[in-house]
């Protein structure tokens, strides 16, 4: 179990760092479609940086976690949230996997409706901007959530 | 139909413990654990495996119960 913390744990920091950091891009950035000239100036925020040290960061801690201390507890790095140790594990995963892709049919869904209500309630082109990748982000950190918390649950009924 | 075994007793009767037979067929002591309770029915290499090591016939640890 705690191989799967780890690793979706260490997906839902960098998920968020990723938001944070397409973000600040789009609220940085400078798009002006009113001139002849199609002007766009796209900013690149300190957040990127830290996004990609904190994905380096992680790289290693799933490297070393693989050699070292999830070992004997069948961690793959190739696998990482997929990896088992035997059967049961298999099991597990692939019962998270599908709670996981049932969640996530819903979620989107629901996505596109909150992106439908959100053009008419708003003329702002930054806040359009912004709530796609806002969305997107929720998605991708409650997949790792869901998944986490299926693998738990499974883990302890099985 | 559900599948009952009885691999606590037999594992007990062959005097190991959960991790030793866990080692002995390659899984975690959880899974061992947990197919004990009746909450993980194994797969027939896992099945094969146990009877292989408690020197059992399959059928005298694995049976079905309708």
């Amino acid at each position: 179990m705690k191989k799967i913390i780890f690793e979706q744990v260490s997906n839902m920091i960098l998920a968020i760092l990723l938001a944070c950091a397409a973000a600040s891009t789009i609220a940085g950035s400078n798009i002006n479609t009113d001139s002849s000239d199609y002007l766009v100036d796209i900013h690149f925020d300190k957040l990127w940086l830290v996004f990609i040290l904190a994905a380096f960061i992680f790289t290693v801690l799933r490297y070393g976690y693989s050699k070292y201390l999830g070992k004997h507890d069948g961690y793959d790095a190739k696998n990482a949230e997929f990896s088992y140790q035997d059967e049961r594990e298999k099991l597990i995963s692939q019962h998270a996997t599908k709670i996981t892709y049932q969640f996530m049919t819903n979620i989107l869904a629901a996505s596109i409706i909150v992106l439908v209500f959100c053009n008419a309630l708003t003329n702002s082109i930054f806040v359009l901007r912004l709530i796609p990748v806002i969305l997107i982000a929720i998605c991708l950190i409650l997949m790792f959530f869901v998944y986490l918390v299926a693998w738990i649950v499974y883990d302890h009924k099985l | 139909m559900e599948v009952v075994n009885h691999v606590q007793y037999y594992r007990k009767q062959a005097g190991l413990t959960q991790e030793n037979l866990a080692q002995l067929v390659n899984v975690s002591r959880k899974t061992i654990n947990s197919l004990e309770r009746g909450n993980y029915t194994p797969s027939l290499l896992l099945a094969l495996q146990i009877s292989k090591v408690l020197h059992l016939e399959i059928n005298d640890i694995f049976s079905i119960e309708e």
